[in-house]
């Protein structure tokens, strides 16, 4: 009897890519993508083997460690969220062009709607332009069979992987059948020097070679069952319908029937020919996709007289996540029952009671209030919510560690008092080689690290710098008597106010480490 | 038949823990389950929703649409109104009276509780009352469960056996505890669908 499990999509993932026999797992935690690694972690057999999991610095780090990891013939997992694959775009797009040993595959969970996101970009644009195989599940099940797949695809054409799930398929949960483990591959590293040493003389050679692999690995996604035709009562309109948007379509299914006929598609590059094949057999094509309009953009510039339903040319919108709701208009479906109207106050997240963080925005503020002309930069975790009510602390937040390099940047332009505000694995993460750079100039800013000892917003995973960050920053060249650690509570206010207005008047860089650690951990 | 849930609350509350013990409850069934919840920011303190599919077929995806919902269990007044929508006409309302006002401008209690008396099929728990009752504060979300497992395509004895599970590092008389109160909900909403 097959082993049935209730997992996360993220959770089937990981047991997914444990079952493959990885040798090890590397991440970054970003919601809704952190339950993968966090599963790992906590995996009894994954102990039992010794599979190599610990947190990275950021993504970029945890995708070169994987890719190292598969250079030495085992075959290997790197998660993170979407916009963490920014920050790894460039040894991504380079694998492909190095290529792989051991089965070597990228989990990205998108966020469409931005439930924890500061945007809503569709990986999957991502896997088209590095020229690397992408699969889509549509549920849990499917995460777990692809991602398994996705390992021998992987060794198959010696790419990288991109399994895309988003926020709906990462965190809900659903009973998943599991298949026989796989034993680990044996440890044989590399030998073909001139795969991975990319100076032009091998890397035009090397890209040569990914332009002739893109052809096969479109060729397989055209063959592929991933991408196959399901039949539907009403040929009046044709659906495509890709990951997670064909689960929504099957909602209005009737006795196992879907309402029209379907080309599901779950694997890329585009099947353009399968899509074409299917698209000329109907008048009208309604295109649901959970992300940018991928599919829909290569048929409306394939067929510019065709209508289209879809986020182009609506019903559905250009922003947003697929619902059951939104679809019912493309299906001709109406909301037969109304809303009810009654205003409610929202009940937005905050930080906790007793938090850390509430004291530093305390100290924050009141500066601000006596330089006006000032701003505090920011950055991405909890302290974020110092932006709203009753805090309004802070003026920025753009991506990970650009806090510093923008207070750095605003500096440069002549804007006095320059807060930085960062936590402390956001830091570690990516603030460090901006803070060099301030450093190496001597710009007048003020970095306040908000150390609370932990990676709190998605759930509290292990700091690596926490230990070492006046370490850290004295390595970089900070002068050692403008690193101040400070505790932020009520009590050390007025002196910690002190301190912020003495060091934002020295002409320099000057840090301080307000280090409380989150009433969260145990 | 597919039986549609929505939990709802605020982060912190324990809805992803009453979550996972139904799913755990489904496990023990030939039943098959999709329920999709709510983490990162929201969690922090803000109004947090899990929705809940069981069926003999997979569920197709984890959410449920508006006007669906069978079955509405809200943690906090004010989060069950938020979720009224999701409600069919017919489905039915369990819901705890204890406001959490971590908001400015939460309103009025009673009025909150007149609004959602005006659905024929609510039952409004004063849990933590209920739960002091018992010696056993901290276990209101045991009791509201107990009340929801009623009209949960479940036996009561899958949920039991779940919370069993989830309660087994813990002292037996915690353990009892969370079992007299499963009893008291699961009876409290016998009694009034009884009505």
């Amino acid at each position: 009897m097959t082993e049935r499990k209730l997992l996360l999509g993220d959770e089937a993932v990981a047991q997914a890519a444990l079952d493959a026999g990885i040798g090890a797992a590397y991440s970054y935690p970003g919601t809704p993508s952190t339950e993968i690694m966090e599963y790992i972690m906590e995996s009894e057999e994954a102990d039992e083997r010794q599979v190599h999991r610990k947190w990275s610095s950021n993504e970029k780090t945890a995708y070169e460690a994987a890719l190292g990891h598969s250079y030495c013939g085992l075959r290997t997992m790197v998660s993170m969220k979407h916009v963490g694959l920014n920050v790894a775009a460039d040894p991504f797009v380079n694998s492909a062009i190095t290529g792989i040993d051991g089965g070597l595959v990228l989990i990205v969970a998108d966020d469409p709607s931005m439930h924890s996101s500061q945007n809503e970009q569709d990986s999957r644009f991502y896997g088209e332009f590095a020229g690397i195989p992408v699969l889509e599940p549509a549920d849990q099940q499917e995460a777990y069979d692809f991602t398994r797949n996705a390992f021998e695809i992987s060794e198959k054409f010696s790419l990288p992987v991109l399994v895309r799930i988003v926020t709906r398929i990462a965190h809900t949960r659903a009973d998943v059948k599991l298949a026989p483990p796989q034993p680990p591959a044996n440890f044989s590293p590399n030998r073909q020097h001139n795969r991975y040493t990319l100076i032009p003389l091998n890397a035009r050679k090397n890209y040569q070679l990914l332009t002739e692999k893109r052809e096969k690995i479109r060729a397989a996604a055209e063959s592929s069952r991933k991408n196959r035709r399901i039949a539907g009562r009403d040929s009046q309109l044709g659906i495509i319908a890709a990951g997670i948007g064909f689960g929504y379509l099957e909602e209005f299914a009737n006795n196992g029937e879907l309402p029209h006929p379907c080309l599901k598609i779950s694997r890329y590059p585009l099947p353009r020919q399968k899509l074409r094949d299917f698209s000329e057999r109907f008048e009208q094509l309604l295109i649901l996709e959970d992300g940018a309009p991928l599919i829909e953009q290569f048929l409306q510039d394939a067929y510019p007289r065709k209508k289209l339903l879809g986020r182009i040319q609506g019903p559905l919108s250009l922003t947003g996540e697929l619902t059951p709701e939104t679809i019912k208009p493309a299906l001709n479906l109406d909301n037969e029952e109304q809303d009810s109207q009654f205003q409610l106050p929202p009940r937005p997240p905050k930080l906790c009671p007793g938090c850390p963080h509430a004291d530093s925005f305390d100290v924050v503020k009141e500066f601000l209030e006596l330089n006006p002309k000032g701003r505090a930069f920011s950055d991405i975790g909890c302290y974020t919510l110092g932006y709203l009510a009753p805090y309004e602390a802070i003026h920025t937040c753009v991506d990970m560690g650009a806090s510093i390099t923008m207070a750095k940047g605003a500096a440069d332009a002549g804007l006095h008092p320059s807060l930085a505000l960062i936590g402390d694995s956001t830091f570690t993460h990516s603030g460090m080689t901006g803070l060099l750079d301030a450093v190496y100039e001597s710009t007048n800013i003020t970095v306040l690290i908000l150390d609370n000892r932990t990676t709190a917003m998605t759930g509290g995973q292990t700091s690596i710098g926490a230990d070492s960050l006046e370490d850290i920053c004295r390595g970089i060249g900070v002068s050692p008597e403008h690193i101040h650690l400070l505790k932020p509570l009520a009590t050390e206010k007025k002196k910690n106010l002190k301190l912020l207005v003495e060091e934002s008047n020295y002409d320099g860089v000057s840090v301080l480490i307000l280090r409380r650690a989150c009433i969260k951990l145990r | 038949m597919q039986t549609d849930m929505i939990i709802a609350g605020v982060g912190g509350q324990g809805i992803l823990t009453i979550s996972a013990i139904i799913g755990e409850a489904v496990l023990q069934t030939d039943l098959r389950i999709k329920q999709s919840e709510v983490h990162g920011m929201a969690q922090r303190g803000g109004a947090v929703v899990s929705h809940l599919r069981i069926n003999q077929y997979p569920p197709s995806t984890g959410l449920v649409p508006r006007h669906q919902a069978d079955l509405l269990l809200g943690l906090e007044p004010l989060e069950t109104i938020r979720h009224l929508d999701w409600l069919k006409p017919t489905g039915q309302i369990i819901s705890s009276i204890d406001p959490i006002k971590n908001i400015p401008g939460y309103p009025e209690l009673e009025l909150l509780l007149n609004k959602l008396r005006l659905n024929k099929n609510s039952l409004l728990l004063k849990a933590s009352e209920l739960a002091a009752e018992l010696n056993f504060k901290r276990g209101t979300n045991t009791l509201l469960l107990g009340a929801a497992t009623y009209h949960l395509p479940l036996k009561a004895t899958a949920v039991k056996n779940s919370l069993i599970k989830k309660f087994a590092s813990q002292k037996d008389s915690i353990l009892e505890k969370n079992l007299a109160l499963f009893e008291r909900g699961l009876q409290l909403a016998k009694q009034n669908a009884d009505l």
